[in-house]
């Protein structure tokens, strides 16, 4: 499926391979490769001087392919040698020969890939911040289609919720003119009513997840035909509320001998039942004079009608052709059904443009003299914006409406159906302002906006289920940092809590756990950039935790539920951290310090040891994995169809021993990238608990970072590692790390994956997080003022 | 080979999913049984609310309540009360019982966990596929997943979140009867607000693609592509409203005649409605995978005279005459009388040596496994049709061993005998119950009903 989704964008410029230009190959074989496969040496059996390069034979093209994979993971030139190519000679070779490979249906598509979030890594780290290359940066003209976030914020709360509402009769006496029946044959009874509001609409437009990127929104995500159909069902009821009003499902009960009602009032049990539906709303009134219009609505009367639709759903009035567009060639198209159905295809049609499913940064502004544009103040906001929320930055002007319900019931009703459980519709945001005052057109504009932004009052600093990510300041640079750290899984990760009850170091560990430890590492990563100092350095190294779900207090009727003290103690949140809820104080909102040897930065979060971990076991390969390609700017090769990854099982053996069978050579050239940095985190328990014993025998933490080199930075990083602290200390402190991680920040924020053009604006990055003493925030401001962010060719 | 752990940590994790379009692993499918290529496969699942429950399902002399495997013919038996309807149906029959859910949600509803097997809330996205979302990928039709759903009043589309397509996509259910009918016959209506609706959505359709033709050739490349996924699905929308033009024919002489019950206030016409038109839209074979919810906990069966909520009834509620019981009985013995008309009707249908019914599976259970509240140690089930002779449900009484003893089974390994009885194996559908996962062999099908 989601190949399908992906653009094949790359795929056409990818099939005019370099085939052309066999000199560059013959150039990059002779200086790199042929001293040792060439007519003196012939390593391996192979000669590279001679290899045919008829991709036809499949011999030969099997030994192309061979090849490939070889230069691609850095197997080949041997880092070793002091001759290594540079990151764009390589690139181009390995295009040349996908090129051929492709060209007999078996490439990878090289270029194509290099677009995904997973493959970004592919550009060449020392280049990129050689400082050489010095292209002007841009971002090509494109199309984003909208994150199911931002359409949520834009449908769910007018258009995408069922309402329900119930009605009681008889019972018992409650205060108040309202709650007694005023007519018909219950009067005199009490009534009392509640009413039920339940978000209900499938999202168009799904995530797209790719376990190793973890990146969700990328503006290479097309919109298809699963999007379409989600869209029109939506877009079709959105027309209905607008047009004749929401529909609400009433049920009445009055009370019997054998009813018993209790407090809650969804659920009723007894009584007699009646349901019946009514519509409820506010219709525009510009809506309501085309649908009472007799004949045909004329066209004056139909600019009014659309032009609120665009407003509430495009931000934006309709040009005049637009205007033109829409009446002639839809309104009247449908006049023969009636003003209603034809005014409802308008809105349906709205709803379903492109323009409403992405974002369009076209680059509207002035072209410099480089040929490039920047974006329009209209494009930035939305691009502001949405770098930093997930809802619209404009309001919908206020509009006159009229009530549709109108009915004569008792006052009680008439209340909730008409006053209450009205959604209303936001105000234009701070963005829009500043464009409307001219304050939104120049770089040093951007910057200030960005700053006034970055600066707003922190809120919601320990987020919890209730009250989510949406609630917090700027929830983008929180979900960045769900996103690249992939803490916020742990709760994907299914495990047997059902007999962790009975064993000891696991008996914290229940259903919601997974999911708190989310939030325990959102007020971490919170907490720290609310200092804004060293921001990596303390993500990497930090020995503060909190425990969300705990506000330092011991209640009685807990420790009676969880059944007596020791088992209260034993099952506590702050048992994950190996804190004993009764050795310490700890207030909500507050960090909790730890000792240093057992928590080192959000890698030791229970979150993140959990949401990469397995059913069973800890994972090491995943944990290393993940350093090698977030932390260390690296790859390792996919998975080969033909490897069948089994650790056997032992019931003796610590998880390092049963690892042993990877040492293989075959495993190993894969695996020798990652089992190392994932097995320090052996000190930790499958459900993130520290522990200093693994099967009665001490915990072995070593590892060892290596396959550093080549990267222009980080060499020093190379080595031996006694344990956590050991690995994440000498990484939080490297200059390549800091990359890596800028590399990450630049993904998330633009929407795709940095090339060599983007050089300039990398640098500028690095240099302004340096030079601030690690801010974050100086970082995301480079970011947003460079030529990558704003300038579109 | 790969090792059960190995699976159960693949199958967690998501991964092992196949990327092919939907029409290729069709195509696939299809090649693989060439013998079968002329006859289609259909599925329908009935669910409902507040527990099927296990007392009630048993024939005369047997009992699911066994630390080893049940196996008897139905042959010669009474059969339980409620269903008797079917009884013209006994041969090709199975009551399924024993097998646990326990990897799911528990309480008044599992959710999508019902058809997924896993995890699942009614206010959270899904997780994965269902088996109707995943049959309705593989076995494609001008509609490849049809949901209708016995709603309240004048409801239109819910998500009573029970069916998926796969991760974060949900499947929709239609309430309204008349809309229903509307999507799916709306090309034979001639007059009246169906037909306008119909004609509506079709000028939308027309009117936005031509404006995205417009949009699109106005892009750099790699844009203009972008855009293209978003028109193909304007054109695959287009195409089936030309697909039903051209089904004319059959359509006119399958479709159910618009009467009352769809108009009707009393949400039981509805039901009904929903029976007849998933009835006609398979033997019209506009589609092959149909869900019927039949209700939720807020639904009332007043149009039978039970006047209290399901959820009531579930709490013990009487009507005034019957027992709470005796509401819930009378319940299920309508749902199963709706099921064996649709029987009826697809078995006076010829098709290849048999009848359609012959390669149709209707599979009858709740999406709260056993009670009102439940705790999913057991989800009993009612399984008519044999798929073309692919499951051995021929007149059979099956009931696992219980939760936790040797040989006991999980709706996992019920889901995952669908896909191998559908043509499409796989290793294992939906999670795993880590609670049982090292005592019990959780991994692939029921061997016993695969033919």
């Amino acid at each position: 499926m989601l190949v399908r989704l992906l653009l094949l964008v790359g795929a056409l410029a990818a099939l005019v391979p370099a085939q052309d230009e066999p000199n560059d190959v013959d150039a990059f074989l002779s200086r790199y490769c042929v001293r040792c496969h060439g007519p003196d040496k012939e390593k391996g059996g192979l000669r590279l001087d001679t290899l045919s390069r008829d991709f036809t034979d499949i011999h030969v093209s099997e030994q192309w392919r061979a090849i490939f994979y070889r230069v691609r993971f850095d197997e080949m030139p041997p880092q070793s040698t002091r001759r290594q190519p540079r990151g764009d000679a390589k690139q181009a070779l390995l295009e040349w020969i996908d090129g051929g490979l492709q060209a007999q249906g078996r490439g990878i598509h090289l270029r194509e890939k290099m677009r995904l979030p997973q493959y970004g890594n592919y550009v060449d780290h020392k280049m990129l911040f050689s400082g050489e290359v010095t292209d002007l940066p841009y971002t090509d003209a494109r199309l984003w289609r909208q994150r199911p976030a931002i359409y949520s914020a834009l449908w769910a709360r007018h258009y995408g919720q069922q309402h329900r509402y119930s009605v009681k009769i008889g019972g018992a006496f409650r205060r108040g003119d309202l709650h007694e029946v005023k007519r018909g044959p219950h009067r005199g009874k009490t009534i009392s009513a509640r009413y039920f509001v339940d978000e209900r609409y499938a999202n168009p437009f799904y995530e797209y997840v790719h376990h190793a990127s973890g990146i969700t929104d990328f503006a290479d995500i097309a919109a298809d035909q699963s999007s379409l159909e989600a869209l029109l069902t939506n877009a079709e009821k959105m027309a209905e509320i607008m047009t004749v009003g929401q529909s609400v499902a009433i049920m009445t009960e009055v009370k019997t001998k054998d009813s018993r009602h209790g407090n809650n009032h969804g659920m009723f049990v007894g009584g007699e039942v009646r349901n019946s539906t009514e519509r409820r709303g506010r219709i525009p009134r510009v809506f309501a004079a085309v649908m009472a219009h007799e004949s045909t609505a004329p066209r004056a009367m139909f600019a009014k009608a659309l032009d609120l639709g665009f407003q509430l759903f495009l931000r934006r009035t309709p040009e005049p052709e637009e205007l033109d567009h829409y009446y002639d060639d839809l309104f009247l198209k449908n006049a023969g059904l009636g003003n209603t159905m034809a005014l409802q295809a308008v809105l349906v049609a709205i709803a379903i443009s492109p323009e409403f499913v992405y974002r369009m940064e076209m680059g509207l502004g002035e072209k410099d003299a480089h040929g490039r544009r920047m974006l329009s103040p209209l494009e930035l906001v939305f691009a502001l914006q949405y770098s930093f929320a997930n809802t619209s930055p404009f309001g919908v002007d206020p509009f006159e409406a009229e009530d549709v319900f109108t009915k004569k019931v008792e006052p009680l009703i008439k209340k909730a159906l008409t006053k209450d459980h009205v959604a209303r519709y936001p105000r234009h945001g701070w963005l829009v302002k500043q464009m409307r005052a001219g304050k939104l057109e120049t770089r040093a504009d951007v910057e200030a906006a960005t700053r006034h932004l970055l600066a707003q009052k922190p809120r919601n600093l320990t987020p919890n289920h209730n009250r989510d990510i949406e609630s917090v300041t700027n929830p983008r640079i929180l979900q960045f940092f769900r996103e690249f750290f992939g803490y916020h899984k742990a709760k994907d990760v299914f495990k047997e809590v059902e007999n962790f009850k009975r064993v000891a170091d696991y008996q914290q560990f229940h259903n919601h756990t997974a999911t708190r430890f989310m939030y325990d590492t959102d007020a971490l990563v919170l907490h720290i950039l609310q200092e804004d100092r060293d921001v990596l350095y303390e993500l990497l190294t930090t020995n503060k935790v909190f425990v969300s779900y705990w506000n330092g207090q011991h209640d009685a009727r807990q420790i009676k539920r969880a059944g007596g003290r020791e088992r209260y103690r034993l099952a506590h949140d702050a048992q994950s951290y190996n804190v004993d809820p009764f050795e310490v104080s700890y207030k909500r909102g507050d960090a909790l310090e730890v000792p240093e040897e057992q928590r080192c930065g959000v890698l030791t979060q229970p979150s993140w040891l959990v949401a990469h971990s397995g059913n069973f076991d800890n994972d090491p390969v995943r944990r290393g994995k993940w350093i090698r390609e977030k932390l260390l700017a690296g790859y390792v090769m996919d998975l080969p169809i033909t490897v069948q990854a089994v650790i056997p099982d032992s019931d003796t053996m610590t998880l390092r021993e049963r690892f042993e069978v990877v040492h293989e050579e075959k495993c190993w050239q894969c695996h020798k990238k990652m089992n190392p940095l994932g097995m320090p985190f052996e000190a930790f328990n499958h459900v993130g608990r520290f522990r200093e014993l693994e099967r009665q025998k001490p915990v072995d933490t070593s590892g060892s970072i290596d396959y550093v080199s080549g990267y222009g930075v980080g060499e020093d990083l190379e080595g031996d590692v006694a344990n956590v602290r050991d690995m994440m200390e000498r990484l939080a402190r490297s200059p390549l790390v800091r990359q890596s991680f800028i590399r990450h920040v630049f993904r998330f924020w633009m929407g795709r994956n940095e090339s060599l053009r983007d050089s300039q604006t990398l640098l500028a990055m690095d240099k302004a997080y340096v030079s601030s003493g690690g801010s974050f925030k100086e970082l995301l401001v480079a970011l947003l003022t460079s030529d990558s962010f704003l300038y579109r060719k | 080979m790969l090792t059960r752990r190995s699976i159960l940590r693949g199958a967690s994790l998501g991964a092992g999913s196949v990327a092919l379009s939907p029409f290729l692993r069709h195509l696939e499918m299809l090649d693989h049984e060439p013998a079968h290529r002329q006859l289609p496969k259909r599925f329908v699942f009935v669910v409902k609310g507040s527990g099927l429950q296990g007392d009630f399902l048993e024939p005369d002399g047997l009992s699911r309540k066994s630390d080893a495997l049940v196996d008897a013919k139905l042959a010669g038996r009474t059969l339980p009360e409620s269903l008797v309807p079917l009884q013209a149906f006994r041969e090709r029959l199975t009551i399924l019982q024993g097998l646990s859910g326990k990897m799911c949600t528990i309480g008044h509803s599992s959710f999508y966990g019902a058809l997924g097997a896993y995890k699942a809330t009614g206010k959270t996205p899904p997780t994965g596929p269902t088996i109707d979302g995943h049959l309705s990928e593989r076995f494609p039709s001008v509609f490849n997943h049809i949901g209708l759903k016995m709603g309240a009043g004048g409801q239109g589309t819910a998500y009573p979140a029970i069916s998926a397509i796969g991760k974060n996509r949900q499947l929709p259910f239609q309430c309204n009867p008349e809309l229903a009918y509307m999507n799916l016959f709306g090309s034979i209506v001639d007059k009246g607000d169906i037909a306008k609706k119909y004609q509506r959505s079709g000028s939308v359709l027309d009117f936005m693609s031509a404006d995205i033709k417009k949009l699109r050739s106005r892009l750099p490349g790699p844009e203009k592509e972008k855009l293209e996924h978003y028109l193909n699905g304007f054109e695959t929308l287009k195409n089936r409203r030309r697909k039903l033009v051209a089904m004319q024919k059959q359509l006119k002489a399958n479709a159910p005649k618009l009467s009352d019950k769809y108009s009707s206030k009393v949400a039981t016409h509805h039901l009904d409605a929903h029976f007849d038109m998933a009835t006609a839209a398979l033997i019209t074979g506009i589609t092959n995978v149909v869900t019927l919810h039949c209700d939720d906990l807020q639904s009332s069966y007043a149009g039978l005279g039970i006047t209290p909520t399901v959820h009531s009834i579930g709490h013990g509620s009487s009507n005034g005459t019957e027992t709470a019981q005796q509401c819930r009985n009378r319940i299920r013995t309508f749902h199963v009388q709706l099921i064996a008309s649709m029987a009826e009707r697809l078995d006076s249908v010829p098709e290849g040596d048999g009848t359609m019914l012959d390669n149709t599976l209707i599979v009858y259970l709740s999406d709260n496994s056993n009670l009102h509240h439940s705790t999913a140690v057991e989800w009993p089930m009612v399984v008519l049709g044999n798929l073309g002779g692919k499951l051995k449900t021929n007149g059979r009484y099956l009931a696992y061993p219980r939760y936790g003893k040797r040989g006991h089974r999980t709706i996992g390994n019920w889901l995952t005998t669908l896909c191998h009885a559908a043509g499409v194996p796989q290793d294992h559908f939906g999670q795993p119950d880590l609670a049982l996962a090292k005592e019990i062999d959780q991994i692939g099908p029921l061997s016993e009903l695969l033919g």
